[in-house]
Parts: C-alpha cells; sequence; structure tokens
C-alpha cells in the first residue's frame, strides 16, 4: 500500500503507469492516451469515467492488447506485478481470458450468434484450463448460477438469440469469470439495458467481487453508475486522468471543473425542478487537441497558464489526485458538498 | 510548452507488442482516398473518352479523307499515307475509324440515357408503391432478363428490321431493366428511412417525395451503372451491326468494320483498327464508372470529402 | 387548457400470420394540452414509440382513437397529408436518419416551411425564415447550405427541431430526441425543447426512457408498461410518492450519481413474452405487493389525487391533508 493508502506494489491486482497510446490518423500521429495512472486493488471496483474522445476504451484495451494495428504504447501495465505491454502473442493469450477478461458493451457482439450457450462457455475453459467436458459443462452451470439465469441447464442448450438483452449479459459476465479471472474490464457494460436491467447487473457485478474477489474496472460515461457501484474513480478527459480517487469524495466534492461540470450537467444530480447545466461546447477530437489544459475551452475558470502549460497531477490533503492548475480553487467547488447534491 | 499531442521526435523507440505491425490505413485503403483526378485509372479513362469526344466532334477536320470514298488501293497494308491502311473496296480505315466515333459513342451514349430514364423511374414507381404495381413491372424486367442481352436484341432488330435506329431501340428494351431493378432496390431500403417519413409527415405527397427526397439518393448508384454500361451499350450495338442487324453499308461503324475484317481476315487492319477503337472506349468507361463508384462507397467517399 | 392531442382506449396491435397478434399497446390514454410537455417514459417493448407513432399517424389503431384539435387523425397514405395534421409534428431519435443526408440543410428546412404552412414564399423570402429558424435552434445561418453529415449528433438534432417548427406545429411528438446523442448534447437538447416549449405555448409529448431527464421537463409523466399506461400524474408528486409499484421501481433502479450513494434496487424478472401475456394486471409476476386479485382481474384506474391516475389494485384516492409525506 502506498503512503495513501492506495494499493501498490504486490497489494494491486493492476498497476498502470504514464501509459500513453499513440495512434497513427489521417493527420498525423495523436497520443490518444497520455500519461495516465491508476491502480486496482483486490476485489476493489474502480470507475473510469470520461466521455467520447477521453481515451477510455483505448486504455481498457491495452490491458488487453487489443488495439488496433498501428497503435504503439509506452508506459507501463502491470498485472500483478507482471508487464502487459510488450509481450509476446504467446503470452498474452495466457493473460487474456483466463486472468483478465473483458465484458463489453454490445452482449450480442460478445456472444456468437450461432453457437450454444453451452459450447461458447465451455470453449475456452477447456482452452485455457484444460477441463474435461463434464467438468467445463459443470463450471458452466455454477457460473450461470451465480449470475442468477434461471434453469442454468436448459439455458446451456438455447441460443443467445433467445434471451433478453439483460440475460445476455449476464452470460457474457458468466463467461467471462468462467475461468475465474482476478480482474474483469468492463466497457460500458449496462449503457443499452433497461434502467431496471441496469439495476440488476450491477447489483451483481458487487456481489461477485465480494463473493469471489474480483477487482473490476468499469469504464462509462454514466457517473450515476460509477457512484453507486465503485469504489474509487478516475475521470478521464482528452487522453489524461482530470480526477482520481476516492469516488464520494470526487463526485461529492468534486475538485476539477470538469467533474464539476459533468455533476452539475446530470439529471438525476439535482432536485427535480433545478435546471441541468450543460457544460458549454463538446469533447475535442482527436485531430484538434487544444494546447495546455485540454478542458480550458469550456472551463469557466481558465487562467492564462491553463491555455498554455498542461497541469501536472499533484495529490491533495484528502489523497485525490488532481489535474489542475486553478489556485486556490473556486469557492463553488471547495468544501463539503451541500445536501441537496445526491 | 506542451505539444498538444504529437509524439515528441526524440520520444525513443517504444515498446511494440509483436503482433502490431502497419499502419492504421493500409495501402489500399489509402489509395482508394486520394481524389479521382488522382487515381491513375480514372484519369487514364476519363483522358480517352475525351480524347474520343473530340475526334467525334472534329473527325471531318480531323479526317484526311472521306469514309465512304472508294478511290485508294484495294486492302492496301498500313504505310504513311494511310496510316490504318485501306480496306477492301479502297476506302482509309483511318477516317473510316475516325467517322465511326460519330455514330457509336452518341448513340451508346443516349440509348443509355433513354434506358436509364425509363429504368429507373419504372423501378422507383415499382419499389415505391408496392402490391400489383410492383408484381407487373417487375416480371415484364424478369422476362427480359431471362434471355442473354445479345440474343434478345437480336430478336428484337431482326423483327423490326436491319437498321441503326432499330439496333439502338433493341439495346434499349435490353438495357432497362437493369436500372429498374438497381432503382428498386434503392428505393426500397429509402423507403422506410426515416427522412422520407419526416417528409410524409410534412405534408409530401408520395409522388413528391420520390422525386424531391429519393432522387438524390438513389441517383448516384444509378449514375455509375450508367458509366459502366456505355461501354456495354457500345459493345451490343457494335455487336448487332457485327450481325448485320445495325448499321448497314456503307456506313462507316466499328462494328461493322469488324465483320468485314473477319471477311479478309488476311488484312489484319481491316478488323484490328476498329476493335482496338471498341475495345479503347469500353474500357475508359470501365475505369470511369469503377472511379465513381469508388467515390459513392461510403466509406471511402467520407474520407475523401474530409 | 386547450386539450390538443388526445389519445382515447388506444390499441395497436401487430398481426403475423400464424402467430397470435401482439398487443404492443392496450387501452392507452392521454392528453397533451397546450403548453405542457407530457413525459412518457417506459423501458424496453413498453409501447411508447408505437404509442408516439400512432399518435400522429403513422400507425393505425386497431380499437380507440386518436384525436388532434378534436378531429380524428388520418393515417398517413398515398395522398399528401392534409393541411390542417402538418402542424402535429414529429421529431425522431436518430437525427442523422431524419434528415435527408443528400440535401442541404436549407432546402429541407425551406421544404417544411412550404409544405407545413402552406405559403408560397420566393427562395428570398424563404431562405429569411430558415436563417430564423436556425437561429432559434442555437444555429448560425451558415449552417443552410451545408449537408447534414457535417454536423455532430446534437447540431443535426437541432436542424431537425428547426425542421419541426419550420410548420409552426401547434403539437410535437419527440420520440427518444435525445438518447442517440453523447452526454453533453443530451442536456443541451432538452433544455432547448423544453425552452421552445415555454415560448411559444406548443404542446410536446417527450417520449424517453431515461426517467431522470423526463423529470426535469416534463409537466406530467406518462409511465408505461407493456403495452400498458400504468400511471399519470403530475411530474413532481409522482417522482415524490408514486402510486404505482412499477413506478416505484423504475424509480429505485436510478442510479443517483453524488456522495455516498447506494446500489439501485433492482426488479427481478423479465419482461413477458408479448404473444403470452399475463393474466390479470400485466405486471403481477414481477410486484413486489402482488395480491391474489392482481393475478386475475385487470386493474381499472384509481384517481389518487386530482389530475393523477394510477392503474393499481392497491391505489387508493389520497388525502393530502392526512399525515406526514414518506421521504424519498
Amino acid at each position: 500500500m502506498s503512503a495513501d493508502g492506495w494499493p501498490t506494489g504486490t497489494g494491486a491486482v493492476l498497476e498502470v503507469e504514464d501509459l500513453s497510446v499513440a495512434l497513427r490518423t489521417s493527420r498525423g500521429i495523436r497520443r490518444a492516451v497520455n500519461g495516465i495512472s491508476f491502480s486496482i486493488g483486490q476485489g476493489e471496483i474502480l470507475g473510469i469515467a470520461g466521455e467520447s474522445g477521453s481515451g477510455k476504451t483505448l486504455t481498457a484495451l491495452s490491458l488487453l492488447g487489443l488495439l488496433p494495428l498501428g497503435a504503439r504504447t509506452s508506459g507501463s501495465v502491470r498485472f500483478e506485478g507482471r508487464e502487459l505491454l510488450g509481450l509476446k502473442r504467446r503470452q498474452l493469450r495466457d493473460v487474456r481470458g483466463k486472468q483478465v477478461a473483458l465484458v463489453s458493451q454490445d452482449p450480442a457482439t460478445s456472444l456468437h450468434p450461432l453457437l450454444r450457450i453451452d459450447v461458447q462457455m465451455t470453449e475456452h475453459v477447456r482452452a485455457h484450463l484444460g477441463f474435461s467436458k463434464e467438468k467445463a459443462r459443470e463450471r458452466a452451470i455454477e457460473m450461470l448460477t451465480a449470475v442468477r439465469i434461471p434453469d442454468p441447464e436448459s439455458a446451456l442448450y438455447a441460443h443467445p438469440h433467445q434471451f433478453s438483452g439483460g440475460m445476455r449479459q449476464r452470460i457474457a459476465i458468466a463467461m467471462a469469470l468462467a475461468c475465474e479471472p482476478r480482474l474483469l474490464v468492463a466497457d460500458e457494460p449496462t449503457t443499452a439495458l433497461d434502467v431496471t436491467v441496469q439495476a440488476g447487473i450491477l447489483r451483481l457485478l458487487d456481489r461477485l467481487r465480494r463473493e469471489r474477489g474480483v477487482s473490476v474496472m468499469i469504464i462509462t460515461h454514466d457517473l450515476g453508475v460509477l457512484s453507486s457501484i465503485s469504489d474509487r474513480i478516475c475521470i478521464l478527459y482528452g487522453g489524461r486522468v482530470a480526477e482520481y480517487g476516492v469516488t464520494p469524495d470526487v463526485l461529492g466534492v468534486p475538485r476539477h471543473p470538469y467533474t464539476e461540470g459533468l455533476m452539475r450537467s446530470l439529471p438525476s444530480a439535482s432536485a427535480s425542478g433545478a435546471a441541468m447545466v450543460p457544460i458549454q461546447g463538446s469533447p475535442p477530437s482527436l485531430d484538434a487537441m487544444p494546447d495546455g489544459c485540454a478542458f480550458h475551452p469550456r472551463c469557466e475558470w481558465a487562467t492564462e497558464r491553463c491555455r498554455t502549460v498542461v497541469p501536472t497531477l499533484r495529490t491533495l490533503e484528502d489523497g485525490r489526485r488532481l489535474a489542475c492548475d486553478v489556485d486556490p480553487l473556486p469557492a463553488a467547488m471547495a468544501g463539503p458538498a451541500p445536501v441537496g447534491r445526491s | 510548452m506542451s505539444t498538444g499531442g504529437a509524439l515528441p521526435l526524440d520520444a525513443g523507440p517504444l515498446p511494440v507488442p509483436s503482433d502490431q505491425d502497419g499502419d492504421v490505413l493500409t495501402r489500399q485503403d489509402r489509395a482508394a482516398l486520394r481524389p479521382p483526378w488522382r487515381q491513375p485509372l480514372a484519369v487514364t479513362g476519363g483522358a480517352i473518352i475525351l480524347i474520343w469526344a473530340l475526334v467525334a466532334i472534329f473527325a471531318p477536320e480531323l479526317a484526311p479523307h472521306p469514309p465512304n470514298l472508294q478511290f485508294g488501293p484495294l486492302n492496301a497494308a498500313p504505310s504513311h499515307v494511310y496510316l490504318f491502311g485501306t480496306d477492301e473496296l479502297g476506302r482509309d480505315v483511318l477516317s473510316r475509324v475516325l467517322y465511326g466515333a460519330r455514330l457509336s459513342l452518341p448513340l451508346a451514349a443516349l440509348l443509355v440515357a433513354v434506358a436509364m430514364t425509363i429504368g429507373s423511374v419504372l423501378g422507383a414507381t415499382a419499389g415505391f408503391f408496392g402490391g400489383v404495381v410492383d408484381a407487373v413491372i417487375m416480371r415484364i424486367a424478369d422476362l427480359v432478363f431471362a434471355f442473354p442481352g445479345i440474343i434478345l436484341a437480336l430478336a428484337v432488330a431482326a423483327a423490326l428490321g436491319a437498321e441503326l435506329r432499330n439496333a439502338v431501340l433493341a439495346v434499349i428494351v435490353v438495357s432497362w431493366p437493369s436500372y429498374a431493378r438497381l432503382s428498386r432496390g434503392l428505393v426500397l431500403a429509402a423507403r422506410s428511412s426515416e427522412y422520407v417519413t419526416s417528409a410524409r409527415l410534412l405534408g409530401s405527397s408520395a409522388w413528391r417525395t420520390m422525386w424531391v427526397e429519393l432522387r438524390p439518393n438513389i441517383a448516384g448508384p444509378i449514375f455509375v451503372l450508367a458509366a459502366l454500361d456505355v461501354g456495354n451499350a457500345v459493345l451490343l450495338l457494335s455487336g448487332l451491326s457485327f450481325l448485320g442487324l445495325g448499321a448497314q453499308p456503307p456506313t462507316a461503324e466499328w462494328g461493322s468494320m469488324v465483320a468485314e475484317g473477319a471477311q479478309n481476315f488476311s488484312s489484319y487492319w481491316i478488323g484490328l483498327f476498329p476493335g482496338l477503337a471498341i475495345l479503347t472506349v469500353v474500357l475508359a468507361f470501365n475505369f470511369v464508372g469503377d472511379a465513381l463508384r469508388d467515390m459513392l462507397d461510403p466509406r471511402t467517399a467520407r474520407m475523401i470529402r474530409k | 387548457m386547450t386539450t390538443l392531442l388526445e389519445l382515447s382506449e388506444l390499441d395497436v396491435s401487430y398481426f403475423h400470420r400464424g402467430r397470435p397478434p401482439v398487443r404492443a399497446v392496450m387501452g392507452a390514454s392521454l392528453t397533451v394540452d397546450a403548453g405542457e410537455i407530457v413525459g412518457l417514459v417506459g423501458e424496453s417493448g413498453c409501447g411508447k414509440s408505437t404509442l408516439g407513432r400512432a399518435a400522429v399517424g403513422l400507425v393505425a389503431p386497431s380499437a380507440g382513437e386518436v384525436r388532434y384539435r378534436g378531429e380524428r387523425v388520418e393515417i398517413v397514405s398515398r395522398s399528401a397529408r392534409p393541411p390542417r395534421l402538418r402542424s402535429l409534428q414529429m421529431v425522431f431519435q436518430d437525427p442523422y436518419a431524419s434528415l435527408n443526408p443528400r440535401r442541404r440543410v436549407g432546402r429541407q428546412i425551406a421544404d417544411a416551411i412550404r409544405l407545413g404552412t402552406g405559403a408560397k414564399l420566393d427562395d428570398e423570402a424563404a431562405s429569411s425564415r430558415v436563417v430564423v429558424l436556425l437561429e432559434r435552434v442555437g444555429l448560425s445561418a451558415a449552417v443552410a447550405h451545408r449537408y447534414p453529415h457535417e454536423f455532430s449528433g446534437g447540431q443535426c438534432q437541432r436542424i431537425a427541431i428547426a425542421r419541426a417548427l419550420a410548420t409552426e406545429p401547434s403539437c410535437v411528438v419527440a420520440d427518444e430526441p435525445i438518447s442517440a446523442l453523447d452526454a453533453s448534447a443530451q442536456a443541451q437538447i432538452a433544455n432547448l425543447l423544453a425552452g421552445i416549449v415555454t415560448e411559444s405555448g406548443l404542446g410536446m409529448l417527450f417520449i424517453s426512457h431515461d426517467l431522470s431527464v423526463v423529470r426535469k421537463i416534463a409537466d406530467r409523466t406518462v409511465v408505461m408498461y407493456f403495452g400498458r399506461v400504468v400511471e399519470t400524474g403530475p411530474t413532481g408528486r409522482v417522482w415524490a410518492e408514486p402510486a404505482h409499484p412499477y413506478t416505484r421501481a423504475l424509480i429505485g433502479a436510478i442510479p443517483k450519481p453524488g456522495a455516498g450513494s447506494a446500489l439501485p434496487s433492482e426488479l427481478p424478472g423479465d419482461v413477458p413474452d408479448p404473444a403470452r401475456p399475463p393474466t390479470g394486471c400485466r405486471f403481477h409476476p414481477r410486484c413486489p405487493e402482488v395480491m391474489d386479485r392482481c393475478r386475475t382481474e385487470d386493474p381499472v384506474p384509481v384517481q389518487v389525487e386530482p389530475g393523477w391516475q394510477s392503474v393499481c389494485w392497491r391505489s387508493e384516492p389520497r388525502d393530502r391533508t392526512a399525515g406526514p409525506v414518506a421521504a424519498q
């Protein structure tokens, strides 16, 4: 554990340090992810929050070696102490699926439409762990039960299209957890689902990490989801970390203007009747990244320094990390959250 | 101070996972991304068409001799006097080839325009209104499709009489169904799109919706088909003339000239040069048509437009 | 308050050969008055989109009526939509799909002006009106010469809204108008629509699966489940003390951002197969408060308070003066 109580070294399941991902676009090389660092402890849920263009999906893909052709990475991604960047394909295969699993947004694409559930679920368990057919089938039933699919034995003989969206996502989670990975990466796992179904999936993820000790990295733009389930949260903007800390701190008392702006723009964040205040403008695209602090064109409190100097990530008294040079922090943000906020 | 996103030049080598290589955009992608005027095939095709068009317009000035004048030595091989030689009746092959452009090109373009108009209107009507209208139109189209083009064109031309005008009509009859089928498919796809629904909600009638809303969306692929089809039309027309059903002697038409060449095989130049003319025109329209189609392909089109 | 749109006991069923009919909407009634935003919420498969389309005449009702300004709404057919209906407009979910990709934006809006209002305008007059409309939705005049694909989702939706406004509508049905947009644009467009209703006094039916946004901008909320309207009432009241168990479950499932929020409550089970609906109350298999009666008898609407109805056997008229209000 580091001095501020955050997982490092052997205590961390995942440790990302100064990760950068550069892509070659039609206009040259650009860093879509620019020097981000975070860590996840055992049994912990870390939320990665950001809108389009923040680099959140690329971060997830880089953990699994699934970056697009031509992407170049730098920095370090250590999974249980072992460096993942630069691994050969065969070594990556050992990690991917078995120790680090992915659940993506659209279960229609992560589940094969033509294969039966039992085939899909047993295939990689047998490949990774060398199970026999019977043992793999038992494991499949065990996982389907754990995610609360009714009548798992019959479910095995069905095809994905026979299930609703929420059920398919549960099956995808069951598949991801079949090899008992230490880390589950969930990329927008509930964005496409109805709100009651989403609630079920979130409770499922929370229960699974408590019962099995699996760590979860949830990536989404939905702060409500992260607020209810993640222990710590990392807010990304323009490929960099804006704010990173314990969830109730960061979302309850935002210190970064972007976090503050996001919270203010959410309809659910304030009482009915109070207006949603959207952040003016839109997130920058990779080709048009502003100089200095990427958020400055949209920031109410931007100063001259913000236009030219990229703010470095500094640690505040409460242990969170903040990348904003505006000092002193505006009165609107300093201090405890008003009661009406949550 | 900050470089706003570009990798600094002295970053040093970055560790590259071994299964990554090359660029995000493949070489083929980048080739397709160049605008049409930078694509060699399209440029070549366009140039050839332009040259032939000029030839067609200025044939009387360019041709050294009148095309039908039988004055020269019979079956003379190409020489500096008669660049393409003379045929079995002593006519200058070069002049005949040049004059032939005045027939083949405009006629082919005309008949494609007519076939395209008739076919796409019928097809759009079939697609938009559906039901009986659709069934009737498409069954007639299917009937035409059932026959190989040249056979049907032969039958029509023979029935109407051996004349160039009838050959043109025959090719139109044979060509319109492709446009009908294409435009019907496009209209079917577009009919349920929300901009059509919006237009109906705003008060646009069915016919107005077809003309104003759908036409710009289906015109592209139809024009591509037309461009590719001109080459076909030239071939069909020449084929009919070759078989004696199109241009009648002494008209200098490429197809009938090839027929003469077939009868005078030892004098290769009689058939070779008109044949090359047909070849270059068809190829040119194919190149241009391909480039147009690439321009319309949504993926490459979006990138070109940027 | 003038009632602009009125749906009475609306049924919309889809018939497939060889299979039982699917009742997408069953016995739905709602009204939209001038100057109000009615929020229609529900999850996948509840029939809200179908209801929206039936309201403007894109889908034919199997039973019941749709009336606009007192007269029946005709189904869109081969002929042009009658002029009196052109002031009843729709805004769609996908802005790129609802605009013609191959026509300039300005021409599309100008067409809408001419078709919608019947005004015979020359090009110059039309252009100036187009500019006025664009500015009203927060876009500059230069937008008119461009094509839809050149804009972001939020801007495109503004254009679509401008086009709907071109007909000088009295009533607009917005079918998931912000769902396809990213987070920043969602708030902007929702605010824009609310502003338009306030300043022009038109009536709006705002269909959305996002209860939070509806809570912000709708005056009244209509909740649908599996084809039926289960609760209708003033937004603030419905949110504070939902009368129907499904509404309570829906609100409880929304994760609330901020400090110290708990996991949202889940609603076990799944939406039933539309071809085999449950007997009695359609919600009974999943209802945490189910009674015997619910399994056999379809509940009837109960007036909880004036202007507030709940379709549940457990709902009773409430006396506001009696007892403390439960904290939410």
